[in-house]
């Protein structure tokens, strides 16, 4: 993009200093006066009936301000005792029964943590168990025990008004997709070929666990400081669960210690609410690391993947998948939606049936994470597009490249693709990883292979982001966004945008952080949408300013509005520097002095259209689209099945890069943590019981799992419609790394891993099964 | 998580920690590095009213070379240990075991007697000091007595230590003469987790021959194991034949069992595996040197 | 039991009384307002509580406060001379070695660590040494970047000297 000043530039962090000197403001750092710390008892079972609660002799403890449970919140009037963002199914603290073992049952606030701690130990629960339901293929059967017997539906986004009231049943959420004439296709097929894919549930890990302040301020408002992605969400949520007007309601949200997708929606919010407005007192929860893991999870995930192939092409295919969304449905039915109609691929497939189903089981609520169970379904259908490829004779690379989706052509939801930058991604994947080249002959127990994979995910459409541009007279502005920083760069980023916009330097902005009392409505921080959205919003605003500097520059130099550009502080003629007015001599010229701002909000709401709840069939399903390919090459030990990861190149279609060194950050990013989900990460229950639920033994790649060779690879398709051609990158670098890696793993050994995690001890089975003989005792070579 | 409120009481010297441990009893309990212990007091899975703190002991952390071995104090930490010239000159592989346990900062505080006491079947140093032949000093209310490692562990998280009793240092014999030792440790996983397994492996030669060879596991049953029965090699060149009766007198020793790094049967493939990857690893070196 | 001690933190002597049974992570946050000093795992196996004890790294959330009196603690806060940045944090800004910086304070005082025992590691070392410092964000190459300019910068500092 030409004559651009800042935009494009990979400019340092803005919020570097602060973060190096650990200075940086969280939520852990906030005290109050008086402050009472929370401690909550959890349930052991996984789905059982609370009889009885004996809680007065925590209550008789001294220091301890309150011991509350569910049934005395469903008393409350004018309190709604269930929370959730597409059901409110979820409860403050369980009512009547628990629904998974983790599930919140007492909370006690109290003078300091050890305090509340111990009269967590004086609580009693009489529980009655119930049967439960821990996988999620029996929870759709109707023998399965029933998680919940009704499903209210929340109506607090667009994108979910379509969310129905359900009926006895463990599916909260069916999502269908029909295009084409898929029974003749597969009737006509060569070859059909019928896989079933699983991902297991994972943790998100932020190294900041979830924390939440709450006080009533002088004016009894009801204040909130909270490790959230979605400020706005969390004040319409307090509103609508205690009946408190929303301008009495202010939330905020420093700087974040990440949150891939765990951070999204209320949490904690309402259970500190409701003690804050009991005890009269602020009130703190900080969650420990072990209950971060029995507060949210990524997806399980079942996929069954049916594909017919004609003349060597893909001519149909049907995708059902099952997720497992734990207890509480929490975002699992926009996941079945927004992921569940991008199963079939970004392919040119003519026939194509879909059934999403979101379930409910007994286990640890499942929500969004860093790729809204878009990793999921690629894993599914990638894999299986692998093993086509192979067992065809078809090149992988070209089997995907041939029917990939090129601008223009129609997704399988009908929708034209625009800036889709499919196969740049798996050209640009192919060729950093020599795909073309003879792969190294085997040494010793060791052999390599490379294997590639692609797939795309589309933004949650429809979606809404405000912002408000304030330019003081000396020519720096304030910038009131609702987006949360945290770690994508987005305060970097928005200052760029803004710099830009108005001509003046990224020093001269300042992003104010999420204050519901002062920065527009936003949807969340998540799913890639901030730089396109809140983007679009913040220079819209900047451009009405801009506007107004220009009117009155045009007035004044007897110039044309249409010849004034923005730069260094000042509006000039375009091409005559020297002929133009500053900031401040604008100021003056309109105010008559330098002591006022200028302001202008603007928001950015991409529509959707509607999309027909039998086909899945909409003219405009998505705003824009991430498209993303991953390569590696891999080293398989065959008398251990290790897997050692010698490169990893991760591709994405960003579109055009506000700082394209903060894109591969996220690509490579993304790639990293998703290389642990898919070589050992998972959630290991036993009996609905988390067997893994701390860092001892959930580990999470770390320094010594990075391979020798990683690389980002930004592929830059603009899109015309976002700020300056951007569109996103926080998801873009985990899409495809699971495919990737047992890709290679095949390419390399022959065997095909279908269930994450791939583990060591997963391959040397398929290895041994391979060989048709156990290794006995001294078979190997040494 | 909080620790529930307790005393700590800070002796002068072993005998009066004893005296507090058997005066309080159930009540008290020796720490040494902590590391383990607090967190499982912070989990509040374990509760005591007095912690009786032994780092307040002078003399407990010291690392001296004894005219027939090395002896270690049991407040030494692990990274003492790993980075201490004398272990790292006279037994490479216990420096080695103890430079793999958790992480640099894990190894700053945690401590030897603290490890050994701990008994987790999965922990890197006990294979290497049960094929070096290492003995526990213990100290209790009814005075000092040797306990050979090989008979410390009992069982999971127990050992031989009686009430009262706390292990005061443990003694690793010299290497013999040409011989050569190794410690393997395989993570299935997260390269930074526990141990599937550990294997420890020593060999001694004679005459371009084996004249001893002694192997210890880690991670593959209840406690760490010491294989018995490894005499036939004596004489012998470690050759296929003679491995694969090796092989055979491991796996009927070992009873690992299903964990989060592995199944029984992946254990028992990996002991395979790590047996032969160590011994041919030593007797490349022994060739060589 | 409740008891004052002196801590030496950061060049000072702090005189508090404590419970016995306070991690030392409890008091430098809650008591000392040491905010850097970040509580995350509670196992000693993520690194964001990392102090300096002595020059080494170590998790002030498994450390009693009353065991670590007599020692020299350094957080965050007390790296460098307070005015400026110190080389090891220049070069993770320029680096770019920092997202959402939980992880960083920790991260910092690790590479501090590494550098004065380990003037010049290898690849493979350093990766040991930090291997316990844990970052979802997942910016290792990022990091392990920052250690080699920071590496270079100390150096060439002590050559001036």
């Amino acid at each position: 993009m030409a004559n651009l000043a800042i935009v494009g530039q990979s400019v340092y962090r803005t919020d570097a200093n602060p973060k190096v000197t650990g200075r940086a403001l969280h939520v852990g750092n906030i005290e109050m006066p008086g402050m009472l710390h929370v401690a909550v008892l959890r349930s052991p079972y996984p789905h059982a009936r609370i009889r009885h609660i004996d809680k007065s002799r925590a209550e008789a403890l001294a220091g301890v301000a309150v011991v509350l449970t569910g049934a005395e919140i469903a008393k409350m009037p004018a309190v709604d005792a269930h929370f959730g963002p597409a059901f409110r199914d979820q409860p403050i603290l369980a009512v009547e029964k628990v629904c998974y073992a983790g599930d919140p049952v007492v909370a006690v606030a109290a003078v300091d943590k050890r305090l509340a701690e111990d009269a967590l130990q004086l609580v009693e629960v009489d529980y009655e168990p119930l049967p439960a339901v821990f996988d999620v293929l029996e929870a759709v059967t109707p023998e399965s025990a029933l998680v919940h017997e009704q499903h209210r539906p929340a109506k607090a986004f667009a994108d979910l008004a379509h969310v129905q009231a359900g009926r006895q049943s463990n599916i909260c959420y069916h999502f269908k997709l029909r295009t084409g004439d898929v029974e003749r296709a597969f009737a006509e097929a060569d070859r059909v070929f019928e896989d079933t894919f699983s991902s297991p549930a994972a943790q998100h890990v932020p190294m900041e666990p979830h924390v939440t302040l709450v006080y009533l301020d002088e004016h009894e408002r009801l204040n909130v400081w909270t490790a959230s992605q979605s400020p706005s969400y969390v004040r319409t949520e307090l509103s609508a669960t205690f009946g408190i007007p929303m301008n009495r309601i202010r939330v905020r949200v420093p700087y974040l210690g990440g949150g891939y997708g765990a951070k999204l929606y209320a949490k904690l919010e309402p259970l500190v609410t409701i003690l804050a407005l009991i005890t009269k007192k602020p009130v703190r929860y900080a969650l420990t690391r072990e209950e971060e893991f029995l507060t949210i999870t990524k997806h399980k995930v079942v996929t069954r993947i049916q594909t017919a192939i004609k003349d060597g092409t893909v001519t149909a295919r049907k995708c059902e998948v099952y997720w497992d969304t734990g207890a509480y449905a929490e975002i699992g039915p926009r996941i079945g939606h927004k992921s569940g109609y991008t199963s079939a691929g970004p392919y040119r497939i003519p026939n194509v049936c879909i059934d999403s189903y979101c379930v409910y089981t007994n286990r640890v609520p499942a929500g969004a994470f860093r790729g809204f169970g878009v990793p999921q379904v690629i894993w599914a259908y990638d894999s299986q597009t692998d093993m086509i490829a192979r067992a065809i004779g078809a090149d992988p690379v070209e089997f995907r490249l041939k029917p990939a989706l090129d601008e223009g052509e129609p997704f399988a939801t009908g929708t034209i693709v625009r800036s889709f930058g499919i196969k740049e991604a798996i050209r640009e994947a192919a060729q950093a990883i020599e795909w073309s080249k003879p792969r190294a002959a085997p040494s010793g127990t060791k052999s390599r292979g490379k294997g590639i994979a692609a797939g795309v995910k589309a933004v949650l459409t429809p979606s809404i982001s405000g912002a408000i541009v304030i330019l003081n007279a000396d020519g720096t502005a304030n910038v009131l966004s609702s987006t949360v920083e945290m770690g994508q760069g987005s305060e970097t980023t928005m200052g760029q945008i803004v710099a830009e916009e108005l001509g003046i330097s990224l020093e001269q902005v300042h992003i104010v952080q999420p204050d519901t009392d002062a920065t527009p409505y936003d949807t969340i921080t998540a799913g890639s949408r901030s730089t396109y959205h809140m983007g679009n919003a913040a220079r819209s605003a900047a451009a009405k300013i801009k506007a107004e500097l220009c009117e009155v520059v045009a007035a004044r130099l007897e110039v044309a509005a249409d010849d004034l550009v923005a730069g260094k502080g000042r509006i000039f003629v375009r091409g005559m520097e020297e002929r133009g007015m500053t900031v401040g001599e604008i100021f003056l010229a309109k105010f008559g002095s330098l002591g006022t701002t200028l302001a202008a909000e603007a928001v950015c709401q991409p529509a959707a259209s509607h999309m027909d709840p039998e086909t899945g069939q909409s003219e405009k399903c998505t705003e824009y689209w991430f498209p993303s390919a991953t390569a590696a090459e891999v080293e398989v030990d065959t008398e251990t099945g290790q897997v050692k990861v010698l490169q990893l190149v991760s591709v994405g279609d960003t579109g055009t890069s506000i700082n394209p060194r903060h894109c591969e950050q996220q690509l490579l990013g993304a790639a990293l943590t998703h290389l642990g989900l898919t070589l050992f990460e998972e959630m290991v229950f036993d009996e609905g019981q988390l067997v893994n639920g701390s860092l001892l033994d959930y580990q999470i790649a770390s320094f010594k799992d990075m391979p020798e060779s990683v690389r980002p690879i930004v592929v830059q398709v603009p899109h015309e419609d976002g700020p300056f051609g951007a569109k996103g990158a926080g998801e873009t670098g985990a899409l495809t790394v699971a495919p990737a890696i047992a890709n290679a793993i095949e390419d390399a050994v022959g065997v095909r891993i279908c269930d994450l995690p791939i583990t060591a001890e997963k391959i040397l089975r398929a290895l041994t099964d391979k060989e048709g003989t156990a290794v006995s005792i001294g078979s190997t070579t040494s | 998580m909080t620790i529930r409120s307790f005393d700590l009481l800070q002796p002068r010297s072993l005998a009066e920690a004893i005296t507090l441990l058997v005066q309080h009893g159930e009540d008290a309990r020796a720490i040494g590095g902590g590391t383990t212990l607090i967190i499982l007091m912070k989990q509040r899975a374990l509760q005591y009213r007095y912690l009786v703190d032994l780092q307040s002991i002078p003399g407990l952390n010291q690392i001296s070379k004894e005219p027939e071995g090395v002896r270690i104090g049991a407040l030494a930490t692990h990274r003492s240990v790993e980075l201490s010239p004398v272990i790292r000159e006279a037994l490479p592989v216990v420096a080695e075991a103890f430079s793999r346990v958790g992480n640099v900062r894990v190894r700053q505080t945690a401590s030897v007697g603290g490890n050994l006491a701990h008994a987790d079947y999965r922990l890197d140093p006990p294979p290497a000091l049960l094929i070096l032949g290492a003995e526990i000093s213990a100290m209790g209310p009814n005075g000092a007595r040797k306990i050979p490692l090989k008979d410390f562990f009992r069982g999971m998280y127990e050992t031989a230590l009686e009430p009262g009793e706390l292990l005061v240092d443990v003694k690793i014999p010299s290497m013999p003469a040409k011989s050569k030792a190794v410690y393997l440790r395989y993570s299935a996983m997260s390269a930074n987790d526990w141990p599937c397994l550990g294997v420890a492996a020593m060999v001694t030669r004679e005459n371009g021959r084996c004249k001893e060879l002694r192997l210890a596991l880690g991670g593959v049953a209840a406690t760490p194991v010491l294989v018995n029965g490894l005499t036939f090699v004596k004489d012998q060149l470690l050759d296929e034949d003679v491995m694969q009766q090796i092989l055979a007198v491991v796996d009927e020793q070992i009873s690992p069992f299903s964990d989060l790094r592995g199944s029984e049967w992946y254990k028992r493939q990996m002991t395979q595996v790590f047996i032969r990857r160590a011994i041919a690893q030593l007797d490349s070196q022994l060739i060589e040197g | 039991m409740k008891r004052e001690i002196t801590l030496r933190v950061n060049n000072k002597d702090e005189v508090i009384v404590i419970d016995d049974a306070d991690t030392l992570l409890e008091v430098l946050r809650d008591r000392l307002k040491l905010w850097s000093v970040r509580e995350s795992c509670g196992v000693g196996a993520c690194g964001s509580c990392t102090v300096l004890l002595d020059g080494r790294p170590a998790s002030s959330c498994f450390l009693l406060a009353a065991r670590t009196t007599g020692h020299d603690i350094v957080t965050l806060e007390g790296l460098g001379d307070g005015a400026e940045l110190h080389y090891i944090q220049e070069a993770f800004v320029s680096q770019r070695a920092l997202q959402c910086a939980y992880c960083t304070p920790g991260f910092i005082l690790s590479v501090k660590a590494l550098l004065d025992e380990t003037p010049e590691p290898s690849d493979e070392e350093i990766r040991e040494y930090l291997a316990g410092n844990l970052c979802r964000c997942a910016g290792y190459a990022d990091i392990l970047r920052a250690v080699r300019v920071a590496q270079d910068k100390k150096k060439s500092l002590a050559f001036k000297e």
